[in-house]
């Protein structure tokens, strides 16, 4: 269609005067075209850095639970760093669930992040320790395990969800 | 009603245990039979709540607090206990349901 234009574009007529209720419109299309593109911009910007900030926070709490996951697989807890490390987890958990009813993905819950911890703590704080460290049998090894694990991903489906909301 | 007041990481540890002595340094048996009852035992003898601080120690096995609450319980009864203690647990707000959950359990 351009080409056919530019081609006759002798064809067309064109007015040398403008009239004053062409420019007001076309002033006004502008500005509001203008001011939808800076402001659906500054939502999309918004949005996103709520988005960097909470999923940092997430990553940072599953480096922690990596660490447990590490003494776990050793079968052998240094009783200290464990109770320090659930406190720490905790304490970001709280912070995350805080940051997550601030941001615009205030419909999320950690109701169910909140239970597995209290779960994953009971069954590894709640065992004797024996000179310092919480030795796992086989027999509370594998529980112990598959709720570390269960306690990872679900942290994984938090992110998947952030980023769909 | 005045109030008495009982910060675990100043008056026991900071680093409290598990739950027996045979598990170590700073068990709840010990915190319960030390430091505890006594206060406890102090503050109703007073007519007053005992406060006690959960916060500024390392992070709790639920055993502490398991052994330490249940124990109070059984002593004095939970309902003695639930109405003459108040929690403060700022940096983990959640051991507050959790301790009443353990006192309420006691048969």
């Amino acid at each position: 269609m351009l080409g056919v234009f530019f081609c006759n574009f002798s064809y067309f007529e064109f007015d040398k005067s403008i009239k004053i209720t062409d420019i007001i419109y076309w002033i006004i299309t502008s500005t509001v075209g203008l001011y939808i593109a800076i402001n659906v911009n500054k939502v999309f910007q918004k949005n996103h850095s709520e988005k960097d900030i909470i999923i940092l926070e997430i990553k940072t709490i599953i480096k922690s639970v990596d660490k447990m996951i590490f003494f776990i697989k050793m079968k052998r807890l240094p009783f200290e760093t464990i109770k320090a490390q659930f406190k720490e987890i905790n304490e970001h958990l709280n912070l995350l669930d805080t940051l997550i009813k601030e941001s615009h993905c205030s419909t999320l819950s950690l109701s169910n992040h909140k239970k597995k911890l209290h779960e994953l703590r009971r069954l590894i704080t709640g065992l004797s320790p024996t000179n310092g460290f919480i030795i796992l049998k086989n027999s509370n090894f594998n529980d112990i395990s598959k709720n570390a694990r269960e306690f990872k991903v679900a942290f994984y489906k938090l992110i998947f969800a952030i980023n769909k909301c | 009603m005045t109030k008495h007041f009982l910060k675990i990481s100043k008056d026991f540890s900071e680093t409290p245990g598990a739950r027996y002595y045979s598990d170590g340094n700073f068990s709840g048996e010990e915190f319960y039979e030390k430091i505890l009852r006594y206060a406890f035992k102090e503050a109703l003898e007073d007519d007053s709540k005992l406060v006690i601080d959960l916060d500024g120690t390392e992070g709790y096995a639920t055993s502490f607090l398991d052994e330490t609450f249940m124990r109070l319980a059984k002593e004095f009864g939970k309902e003695t206990v639930l109405k003459n203690i108040e929690l403060i647990s700022i940096e983990e707000p959640d051991w507050k349901d959790e301790i009443i959950s353990y006192i309420k359990d006691v048969e």
